[in-house]
C-alpha cells in the first residue's frame, strides 16, 4: 500500500513537472501564440473580439507568475480555450472526442497485441521448437521490421481500395447517427479493423519474443521445476507457476507501449483518416492550433502519466516483493 | 526377505550437448528398504542431484536417461506414463532440492504452494487444504500465521523448512533430501537434521539423504553410498563405513574431515581434483588419485562386489 502512495506521489511531481513544461515551452518558441492568432485573424474579428481571446487563452498582459497561476486553474478546471482549427469549438470539447477514438483505437489495437502476443509466447516456450516457436517469431518479426507506414498503406490498398473489404478511412461512415445500436457498431467495428489488424501485426512480434524468452528462463528455475515434482498438470505448472513470473517484465513493458500508443498511433490515424488524438494534432500543427496543441500535449502526458500507475498497480498485484520494497 | 522399496539397477543418466555427451550418473545399482535413511555422498558434480532428479523424472532437457531400472514399490518408474508419474511424484516421492532459495515461487505465498499439492492430488478441498498447510508449517516450526508469508519474507532456515513441510504434506513412502542443509549455519543445520529425523521416526518414510558432510552423513544415515565420478564406489551401514572403509576414496573422505576420526589430527584433503566427467580416466576411475594404485588400477575396471550381507565396493584392492 505504502509503495503504491509513493508510487502515486511520483507521479503528481511528474505530472506538475510536465504542466509547468507545457507552459513555458510555448512561451519560449519563436513566434508566439498571440502573434499567430492575430494574423490569423486579422481583419476578420474585431479588436475587442481579439482580446477577449486573447484572455481566454490566458495570453495577457499579466506578468508571467500570475499567467501561471490562471494556466494552472485553467487546466484543473479542464479548460483550456478556445480552439483555433475548430473555432470556436472549446479545445476541451475537440480533444474529449479525438481521445474518445483514439483510446478505443490504440487501446483495443495494444490490449490484443499484448495479449495475444503474450499467449503465443507462452506457448512457444511451452512447446519448444514445436509449431508455433518455429514459425511464428520468426513471420512476425520480419512483419515488424517493416515500417509501419508502409504496412498500414499496402493493407489500406490492398483490403480497402483493390478488395473493398473494409472502409477507406474515418471511424463510422457518414450516413449514420452515433447512437447505441447494432447498426453503429458493427460499423464502428468495421471501420477499426483494418487500423487495428495493421498495429497488431506490427507490434506483436515485441510481445511474442519478449514473453517466449523470459518464459524459457523460468520454465528451467528450480521452482518450476519442484512444481511440475509436485505432481501437477503440465498446464498448470506453466500458466501457474511459470507465466505469472515470465509475465513481469511484459508487464513493465506494457506501460510503455501504452505511452507510445496514446502519443504513437500518430501515423495509423493519418493513414486511416481516423479522428483520433494524432488527427487532431496534425490539424493543430497545420493550422499553428497552439491551444489545441497545448491540450493534446497536456492530455497525452497526463494519459501516460496514469497509464503508467495503473501498471504499477498490476505489477504489484502481480508480484508480492515489490509491496514492501524500499 | 521382502522386496525393497526402491530398488535401482545399472541406472545410466547422460547430459548430451555439443561438447560431447557426458555421464552423470554410470551404472548405479542401490536398494533402499522401507523407513531406511540411506546417505549418498560425494565431491560436487559426482551425480549425486541428477540421481535424485532422475528418481522423480524431472531432469532438464539435456539430461536423458539412457539405461537401467529403478523399481519403485514393484513398478520401474522409468517405464511410467506421464499420468502415472503424477500419481507418483510426491504422493509416494518427494524432494527438498538443493537450493531452498529457488525452489520456492516468489510470487506465490507458501501457504497456497503447499495448498495446490494437497489439492492436486485430491488430498483435501482447499478449505482442509489450508488448515492443514498451517499444520504442517507448524510441525516443522513455522507459526500458523505465516502461511500468507512469501519466500522473500523468511530466512534460509525458514525457507528450507517450508520445503521439509511441503515434501510431508503427502506422506509419502520416500522422501528425497538434496543437501537440505547446504545453506545454512551449523546450529540451524543440527536443529533441522534432529526435526526431520523425529519426524522419520514418527511417520516411518524412507529418506535419501544426499550432502558432500560426510560427518553428518554418518551421524544421520543407517547407511552410506559413496559415488566417485558418477559411480557408486562404495556402499556400507554407516558405522561399518566408518570403522573400517574399504575404498581408498571413502578412506580420503574419512580422512578430510577430522571430525569423523577424532584420533586424525589434521584434515588431509585427496590430492588431485575430481576427473572431468567428459573424459574420466580409463580403468579405475580413482586411480590417478589412489595412493595405493596398483597395475590393475589402471588396466580393468574395477566391478562392485559383494562384501557381506550389506557391503559392497568397487576396488581391486577389496576383492
Ligand atoms: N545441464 C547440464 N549439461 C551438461 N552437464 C551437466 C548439466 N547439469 C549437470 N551436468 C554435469 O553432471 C554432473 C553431475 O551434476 P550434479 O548436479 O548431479 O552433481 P552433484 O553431485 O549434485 O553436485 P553438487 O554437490 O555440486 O550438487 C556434473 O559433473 C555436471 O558437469
Ligand atoms: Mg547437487
Amino acid at each position: 500500500m505504502r509503495f503504491v502512495l509513493r508510487r502515486l506521489g511520483f507521479y503528481l511531481v511528474a505530472a506538475w513537472a510536465a504542466l509547468t513544461l507545457n507552459f513555458f515551452l510555448p512561451r519560449l518558441m519563436p513566434g508566439d501564440p498571440a502573434s499567430a492568432l492575430f494574423a490569423r485573424f486579422a481583419g476578420r474579428v474585431s479588436p475587442e473580439a481579439l482580446q477577449a481571446l486573447r484572455e481566454t487563452f490566458g495570453l495577457t498582459d499579466a506578468s508571467i507568475f500570475s499567467q501561471y497561476v490562471t494556466y494552472l486553474r485553467h487546466v484543473l478546471t479542464g479548460e483550456f480555450g478556445i480552439s483555433v482549427a475548430y473555432f470556436p469549438t472549446p479545445v476541451s470539447t475537440v480533444i474529449g472526442t479525438g481521445l474518445f477514438w483514439t483510446i478505443f483505437l490504440a487501446g483495443s489495437a495494444v490490449l490484443v497485441s499484448f495479449t495475444l502476443g503474450t499467449l503465443l509466447g507462452i506457448l512457444a516456450a511451452w512447446r519448444r521448437r514445436g509449431w508455433v516457436d518455429t514459425w511464428l517469431p520468426s513471420t512476425f518479426v520480419f512483419l515488424g521490421a517493416f515500417p509501419y507506414f508502409w504496412l498500414a498503406m499496402v493493407a489500406l490498398y490492398v483490403f480497402g481500395f483493390l478488395l473493398g473489404w473494409f472502409p477507406l478511412g474515418h471511424a463510422y461512415g457518414d450516413d449514420l447517427a452515433p447512437g447505441f445500436n447494432l447498426t453503429f457498431l458493427t460499423d464502428v467495428a468495421r471501420h477499426a479493423a483494418l487500423p487495428i489488424a495493421t498495429v497488431v501485426i506490427a507490434t506483436l512480434g515485441g510481445w511474442l519474443l519478449t514473453m517466449r524468452n523470459t518464459m524459457i528462463g523460468v520454465l528451467g528455475s528450480d521452482y518450476v521445476n519442484l512444481a511440475r515434482a509436485k505432481g501437477l498438470t503440465p498446464s498448470r505448472v506453466v500458466l501457474r507457476y511459470a507465466a505469472r513470473n515470465a509475465l513481469l517484465p511484459s508487464v513493465t513493458g506494457f506501460g510503455m507501449a501504452l505511452g507510445y500508443v496514446l502519443g504513437g498511433s500518430l501515423l495509423t490515424e493519418i493513414v486511416f483518416s481516423y479522428p483520433g488524438q494524432g488527427y487532431l494534432l496534425v490539424q493543430a500543427v497545420r493550422n499553428q492550433d497552439y491551444p489545441l496543441m497545448q491540450g493534446i500535449f497536456l492530455v497525452i502526458t497526463l494519459a501516460v502519466l496514469g497509464a503508467n500507475w495503473l501498471v504499477d498497480l498490476v505489477y504489484v498485484w502481480l508480484d508480492p516483493r515489490t509491496r514492501e520494497a524500499s | 526377505m521382502d522386496e525393497p522399496l526402491l530398488s535401482i539397477r545399472d541406472l545410466c543418466v547422460d547430459y548430451v550437448s555439443e561438447a560431447g555427451c557426458v555421464r552423470a550418473v554410470d551404472h548405479v545399482t542401490l536398494d533402499v528398504s522401507r523407513a531406511e535413511i540411506v546417505g549418498v555422498a560425494g565431491e560436487s558434480g559426482s551425480g549425486k542431484s541428477t540421481l535424485a532428479q532422475a528418481l522423480l523424472r524431472i531432469l532438464p532437457p539435456p539430461a536423458i536417461i539412457s539405461g537401467g531400472e529403478a523399481r519403485f514399490e514393484g513398478r520401474d518408474i522409468l517405464t511410467l506414463s506421464e499420468t502415472e508419474l503424477r500419481e507418483l511424484r510426491w504422493r509416494r516421492i518427494s524432494m527438498v532440492f538443493q537450493s531452498a532459495m529457488d525452489s520456492l515461487n516468489p510470487v506465490i505465498s507458501i501457504g497456497e504452494q503447499i495448498v495446490d499439492t494437497l489439492v492436486a492430488h485430491g488430498a483435501a478441498t482447499r478449505q482442509e487444504a489450508r488448515s492443514r498447510a498451517a499444520e504442517l508449517l507448524e510441525m516443522v516450526g513455522i507459526p500458523a500465521p505465516r502461511v500468507d508469508a512469501y519466500a522473500h519474507q523468511l530466512s534460509g532456515g525458514m525457507r528450507q523448512r517450508v520445503g521439509i513441510a511441503l515434501a510431508l504434506a503427502l506422506e509419502p513412502a520416500l522422501v528425497i533430501l538434496d543437501e537440505p542443509t547446504t545453506a545454512l549455519d551449523v546450529i540451524v543445520e543440527r536443529e533441522i537434521l534432529q526435526q526431520i529425523r523425529g519426524l522419520q521416526e514418527k511417520l516411518g518414510f524412507a529418506v535419501l539423504f544426499i550432502t558432500h558432510d560426510l560427518a553428518r552423513m554418518l551421524q544421520f544415515s543407517d547407511r552410506v553410498a559413496v559415488f566417485y565420478a558418477a559411480q557408486l564406489v562404495e556402499l556400507a551401514p554407516a558405522a561399518e563405513l566408518r570403522r573400517a572403509p574399504r575404498h581408498p576414496y571413502t578412506e580420503g573422505l574419512l580422512r578430510a574431515f577430522p571430525s569423523v576420526q577424532s584420533d586424525a589430527d589434521e584434515p588431509e584433503s585427496i590430492p588431485g581434483a575430481p576427473p572431468s566427467l567428459l573424459s574420466p580416466p580409463a580403468a579405475c576411475r580413482f586411480h590417478p588419485r589412489c595412493d595405493r594404485v596398483q597395475a590393475i588400477c589402471r588396466e580393468r575396471q574395477p566391478d562392485l562386489i559383494q562384501l557381506g550381507p550389506r557391503r559392497a565396493a568397487a576396488c581391486h584392492l577389496a576383492e
